[in-house]
């Protein structure tokens, strides 16, 4: 039986996804942290749309609009314009990948080893997601700048729609559940609300 | 009444808040139309929440009306008036205040009455959100951090609790056929046969993951703790209880402990038997001890207030791992007593001459007879004993210890400027209904205590049978 060739593309975007959440992890440059994000939402997006797609979902396939429209291309360009040249706080590196690739490895044993919806997601995938949802939340626990809180907001949302399979309920409506916080913060931020600086050291480069 | 009335319930406040925005601080006869708009719109919120208590209509799709969802939108919509009329008697509310109070309470109102597990998170979201907006009026940097904290907190909770739907939701799919397969509705109703039928280590991890988020918005410990910045007033989702003006704060509390409860309930025989009710427990009994242990410390009414809303929850929350009837009985009655209590503090304890009210609020909170809360604490240590006998040792200490340090915190709240913030503005001619609104509050839950009649029994009674 013919593999349809659209099939191998999720498991290829869900690993570029917690790829991109690995990276988010260690960043600290404004730059890379949103080309980060970006990255994870096209990821997402694709996830959801190749599932959705093979399986006529219409619901899974606007939920990857969504999070393509919101979390992909307009928060960018939008946290682009606000945090020029700000960047995040110093991070240790090995030590945020460390604590990452443990959440990786907890989240694999977290899945149970049984089919899931019947088949319909594999278990590498569900572990997969887990784990980008929980690099978010890490990120957001972890560090103190506004941009990686922000950063680890909007992962937790593409963790989510990397879970979401064609027959869940209402599941349009899930990124826009999950963008809601995104679209305030990112508003605090564009009325400067918030200070953009906070958690950076004063070596940090400034406007 | 009929579900499309019923659907007014959370749709009236939702509408006045859009109002009240348009409406900002428009003026006639030297009075706020928004303070008026606000008083019937609560009122209006109110008649339709007891009619949806006492007529109840049928379940569906989207609305819940069990004797849960009616008992606790009947108590938001009873707060919600009873902090208009607060609000009422204050001089100059800030403009975006009420219409932000009306968001929140139609907000806790959908998420309380929907059936659907998505929309209740959603709004529930949305109640965190109003809040940390409300959080922000005062438009100081304290404010303004508080209200990040609210928000990325919010974020962070509804996404926890998000995930978890949608693991439970896999964990209940059906085995794939043509062209895709469907899951069943994921409504609280359907909740206990849908994961009878579902994977026992998804559903689990799913359970673990809306109960996480969940206790996160009923700011239990330890997850009260986390701080979104090194120097923040205080953390997590105490933070709006610090600062937002909005006297139905413990609102959201008490939303987030009924998704708690409900879940705890649904998934009792399905998930691995040790998880649920021990998860529950232990994350109710460390937020009782820490609770304990902090309020000692605090020298401010409000964050006396705050660290004794987390005590509360974790008191409930170990009701609701328990989780026999009597428990459910015990800590619903609790939960609602709690709430009046926490609203009564809450619109005193940033006025100066707050002593008498916070004092008598605090005998409250203390589970010190005549009010209700005693019933509560005596209810859930009898269920304690009944249950798990070994429970009552880290409870009774919990419990003392608690009662001691709000009743050691008297004397300095009685003295004339305690450490309190300054008074909030009085309209003249109805400064006496921010007194009578706290008093009303407290007289219920001391008429609750000394004597509930039978029918409320009955009816408390109905809540837990209807739970399992």
């Amino acid at each position: 039986m013919a593999i349809p060739l659209t099939q191998p593309l999720a498991p290829l975007f869900g690993s570029v996804a917690l790829m991109a959440g690995l990276v988010l992890m260690t960043r600290r440059r404004a730059g890379a942290l949103i080309g980060a994000g970006a990255v994870q939402a096209w990821a997402a997006a694709g996830v959801a749309a190749v599932r959705g797609g093979l399986a006529g979902d219409a619901g899974l396939v606007a939920a990857a609009l969504i999070t393509l429209a919101a979390s992909g291309v307009a928060i960018p360009i939008a946290l682009t314009l606000i945090t020029r040249r700000r960047d995040a706080a110093p991070v240790s590196a090995p030590g945020s990948m460390g604590l990452g690739a443990a959440l990786v490895g907890l989240a694999a044993l977290a899945v149970p080893g049984v089919a899931i919806a019947g088949g319909a997601l594999t278990r590498e995938s569900l572990a997969v997601a887990i784990a980008v949802g929980l690099l978010g939340a890490l990120l957001v626990a972890m560090r103190r700048s506004p941009l990686a809180q922000l950063a680890g907001v909007l992962s937790l949302g593409n963790g989510v729609i990397l879970a979401a399979t064609p027959g869940v309920p209402l599941i349009a409506t899930v990124p826009l559940v999950a963008l809601a916080p995104a679209a305030l913060l990112l508003g605090a931020m564009g009325l400067g609300a918030v200070d953009l600086d906070a958690g950076a050291t004063p070596g940090s480069p400034g406007p | 009444m009929n579900p499309p009335l019923a659907a007014l319930v959370p749709c009236i406040p939702f509408a006045a808040a859009i109002a009240l925005g348009l409406i900002g601080d428009r003026r006639l006869g030297g009075r706020r139309i928004g303070v008026w708009v606000n008083l019937a719109a609560a009122g209006a919120t109110f008649l339709a929440a007891l009619a949806f208590a006492l007529e109840p209509p049928a379940s569906s799709a989207l609305l819940l009306a069990d004797p849960l969802a009616r008992h606790f939108a009947l108590l938001a919509g009873f707060v919600g008036l009873t902090a208009s009329c607060a609000e009422f008697g204050q001089a100059d509310p800030h403009d975006l205040a009420h219409a932000l109070g009306q968001g929140f309470l139609g907000a806790v109102l959908a998420a309380l009455m929907s059936n659907s597990l998505v929309v209740t998170i959603a709004a529930a979201e949305a109640a965190c959100l109003a809040l940390a907006a409300a959080a922000a009026l005062p438009l100081t940097p304290e404010a303004m951090r508080a209200a990040w904290t609210g928000t990325v907190t919010a974020g962070l909770a509804g996404g926890l609790a998000l995930f978890g739907v949608i693991l439970l939701a896999l964990a209940a799919l059906p085995a794939p056929t043509a062209p895709a397969p469907t899951a069943p509705a994921l409504t609280w109703s359907a909740l206990p046969q849908v994961v009878a039928a579902g994977q026992g280590g998804l559903l689990s991890l799913g359970f673990v993951f809306v109960l996480v988020g969940a206790a996160a918005m009923a700011m239990l410990a330890p997850l009260h703790l986390w701080s979104s910045g090194r120097d923040e007033a205080a953390p997590a989702m105490t933070v709006p209880l610090l600062t937002t003006p909005l006297m139905t704060t413990p609102l959201m509390t008490t939303l987030a402990i009924t998704v708690i409860l409900r879940l705890r309930q649904a998934v009792a025989d399905t998930v691995d038997a040790a998880l649920p009710g021990p998860a529950v427990l232990a994350l109710g009994l460390l937020a009782l001890l820490i609770a304990a242990l902090a309020l000692g410390r605090q020298r401010d009414a409000r964050r006396l207030v705050a660290v004794a809303t987390v005590g509360q929850a974790g008191l409930v929350a170990v009701a609701i791992g328990l989780g026999t009837s009597a428990a459910v009985f015990a800590g619903v009655l609790h939960l609602t007593l709690a709430t009046l209590v926490l609203t009564a503090l809450l619109s005193r304890a940033r006025t100066a001459e707050a002593g008498v009210t916070v004092a008598a609020g605090l005998v409250a909170l203390a589970g010190l007879p005549p009010f209700g809360l005693f019933s509560g604490i005596v209810l859930i240590a009898a269920a304690a004993a009944h249950a798990a006998p070994l429970l009552l040792a880290p409870l009774g200490a919990a419990l003392g210890l608690s009662a001691w340090a709000m009743l050691a915190r008297l004397p300095a709240l009685r003295a004339p400027g305690a450490a309190t913030s300054p008074t909030a503005p009085r309209a003249a001619g109805w400064a006496h209904v921010r007194i009578i609104v706290p008093w009303l509050h407290l007289a219920l839950t001391a008429l609750l205590g000394l004597a509930m009649p039978i029918p409320l029994v009955r009816w408390f009674a109905t809540i837990a049978g209807s739970l399992g």
